[in-house]
């Protein structure tokens, strides 16, 4: 399959050096939407389409948007846990797309996700200490005594205490939870982690710790972080490199100082003008964004922000911008100049 | 009384809560104790914000002002309400339903599940314009029809036909705070109003609300758990943690100079848009259980300046300073306060503030 040039630049450019670790091309998912006894297929909601970017090996891409714009589904393709439409996904130079199930578990020893609420991705009945195991039983590693021992380092790694392996999720505060669904992830000692919105859920003064906690992780193991929330100022404080997603398209795509200090796509402008700063008065003159995120099942023709967009042009209403290269490794997709 | 200086004299509060104790009894026996001992209050067309994280009874203080918390199990235990002077906890179910909606309505954090999916929105917002308003129908349908206007939604002849479920996340918070603000409530209660919605959205409503105020002249009290909002939004800022007030200030004295260690490692550990650290601090430990409350400072086993009677005496809200309250034994210590006078400020202190 041959691919336009300009979409192969964002992966090939920026890690030319470096050593990529997972690759993603062109990938897009459409989820059909049936309707009657023999689902005849009415449409299909445009979840992610044709997204392209890499990571390096311990690198951590943070990828921001709001609800709907596509970046948990992105999370999900990578790890096959839902089919791509289209596109390839590389995990380390190997293309995983037509893996068998057989094929795929051994993979997913070395890419593992962290989701965002762990009271509903732990099982209430199992214990911390099963629930840690779990995966390794799953993979046949590490039984008998050498299990328990090796929970014991997990806690440990996590900030646990040994004793917490005979507790069940429900005894534990929000924080400690998590903590146990990052080490459940870690078990496998995985290269690539999907962390989907990893401390949305938590208190104020839980999230930092956990977004520490992450850091020392990645640190300690060599951790390679795909790092998917909305919080833009979580999104600063972790990520080496930023992508923005808007309506199932990555709209910009930069190095973090080069994104945060020059936001050049109008959406990245408006998204953190949005953000409130604590500190009073700090705040000039928002942009605050007219409307609301079209209907992903019927996305706007051209450019998907023309609809919200300050700049506005008439080609932006036909043409679809493509993600182009500006100074820095910084990827733009607008027809703004 | 006498130590707080009184800013505002004149300004009677339009709400204060006083001592307030909102419990929960257990199956088991014993309660849990959701709200604490709470005192605030409010000014005509002020902005109030509440901060705290989940069981610091910030909701629960809201639910307790218009009776809204689930009875039983939940009790008040203590302390009083006062609405324009008349205590709220002496009226009848009957008066409080009169008073919910007119004198004091409430937003709440998500909208598709306070408002009625069976109903038209315009329904659902005649409905309380015609509960507490001697109008038709049509005259009450046809407000309802400019209050969407007021909140912004487009095309409100048509929308006020709509379902709830045909509206989107941000244009059904429109509309809870179109029908909160139909009968131009002196107070609006407004709860994580937009915790459930994008940034984007946020910024939008949080407009709405300040806009709102200015045209039908409500005062506000907004909780959350997003500093940042409070920063933006809110004129004086109350501080809550496991059912306790732990500091109540000026929105520029909280975020410049914050006086309880809470406050102080909250505001150090949020990452923020505009810092540069490569380490965020951190406060350590978790938040305590409602059911196992520590003894003494709600705070203390996470607070790094405790001392022995941080662990058994629970301290009382003291002004260091005028306009500031704050419930640390650091602070008491400073002032060298004598104890007896810290009990009786202590309950109606944030009156003064």
């Amino acid at each position: 399959m041959s691919l336009p040039l300009q979409l192969l630049k964002p992966h090939s450019t920026y890690n030319a050096q470096q050593k990529i670790l997972l690759e993603v091309k062109n990938l897009t998912k459409h989820f059909p939407i049936t309707k009657g006894i023999l689902g005849r297929e009415v449409g299909k909601v445009h979840a992610v389409e044709q997204i392209s970017f890499s990571i390096a090996r311990g690198e951590t891409l943070g990828l921001v948007g709001e609800s709907g714009c596509g970046k948990s589904t992105t999370g999900r393709l990578i790890l096959r846990l839902i089919e791509p439409t289209s596109g390839d996904i590389f995990f380390k130079g190997q293309r995983i797309n037509d893996l068998s199930q057989n094929e795929l578990r051994r993979l997913r020893k070395e890419m593992q996700i962290v989701f965002q609420d762990p009271m509903a991705s732990l099982n209430p009945r199992m214990t911390v200490g099963d629930l840690i195991a779990e995966p390794m039983k799953v993979h046949g590693i590490n039984k008998g005594q050498n299990k328990d021992n090796y929970v014991r380092e997990l806690l440990n790694a996590v900030g646990l205490r040994p004793n917490h392996m005979y507790c069940f999720p429900r005894e534990l505060s929000g924080g400690m939870r998590q903590r146990i669904g990052i080490a459940r992830a870690l078990s496998l000692k995985p290269q690539l982690i999907v962390a989907d919105e990893p401390v949305s859920a938590l208190d104020v003064s839980i999230r930092s710790q956990i977004i520490n906690l992450l850091e020392d992780l990645q640190e300690e193991f060599n951790l390679t972080y795909l790092f998917i929330a909305h919080d833009m100022s979580v999104i600063k404080h972790i990520s080496d490199r930023v992508g923005v997603m808007y309506l199932g398209k990555i709209v910009e795509l930069a190095p973090k100082p080069l994104l945060f200090a020059n936001p050049q796509h109008p959406y990245t402008q408006a998204l953190l003008s949005a953000i409130p700063i604590p500190t009073p008065g700090a705040k000039q003159r928002p942009i605050i964004l007219e409307g609301e995120i079209p209907n992903p099942i019927n996305p706007p023709a051209g450019c998907h922000f023309h609809t919200r967009c300050r700049y506005v042009m008439e080609r932006c209403r036909q043409e679809v911008p493509i993600l182009k290269e500006k100074p820095g490794s910084h990827f733009v997709a607008c027809h703004l100049e | 009384m006498t130590k707080a200086p009184n800013l505002r004299e004149d300004v009677s509060p339009l709400l204060s809560v006083q001592d307030l104790k909102t419990y929960f009894r257990k199956e088991e026996g014993g309660s849990v104790k959701a709200v604490d001992g709470v005192s605030l209050h409010i000014r005509k067309k002020e902005i109030l914000g509440v901060v705290g994280e989940s069981g610091s009874g910030k909701s629960i203080t809201a639910m307790s002002i218009l009776r809204l918390f689930p009875s039983p199990p939940g009790y008040i235990a203590g302390g009083d309400i006062l609405f324009e002077n008349q205590s709220l906890l002496a009226k009848t179910q009957k008066e409080m339903r009169m008073i919910r909606g007119k004198d004091i309505s409430m937003v709440f954090q998500e909208p598709m599940s306070s408002l009625n999916p069976v109903y038209t929105v315009g329904y659902q917002i005649r409905e309380n314009i015609q509960l507490h308003q001697n109008v038709t129908k049509k005259e009450a349908l046809d407000h309802a029809v400019d209050m969407l206007r007021l909140v912004g939604i487009a095309s409100p002849e048509k929308r006020v036909h709509d379902y709830p479920f045909q509206m989107s996340g941000g244009m059904r918070q429109r509309v809870m705070v179109a029908m909160a603000l139909s009968c131009q409530p002196k107070l609006l209660i407004a709860d994580e109003p937009t915790t459930a919605l994008d940034v984007t959205i946020q910024a939008q409503i949080l407009r709405l609300i300040l806009e709102t105020r200015e045209k039908v002249g409500s005062a506000i009290m907004l909780i959350t758990h997003d500093l940042g909002v409070v920063a933006e939004v809110c004129e004086r800022v109350v501080v809550m943690y496991s059912g306790k007030v732990l500091e109540v200030a000026y929105v520029n004295d909280l975020f410049n100079h914050p006086a309880h260690p809470y406050t102080q490692g909250l505001l150090q550990a949020i990452p923020r848009l505009d810092d540069t650290r490569d380490r965020l601090s951190i406060i350590p430990g978790s938040i305590p259980n409602p059911a196992n409350l520590p003894e003494g400072c709600r705070f203390h086993p996470r607070c790094q300046y405790a001392e022995e009677r941080c662990q058994t005496e629970q301290p009382p809200l003291v002004s260091p300073k005028p306009s500031q309250w704050v419930s640390c034994w650091r602070v008491v210590g400073e002032k060298g306060v004598d104890s007896d006078v810290i009990a009786a400020t202590a309950v109606k202190a944030p009156l003064n503030v």
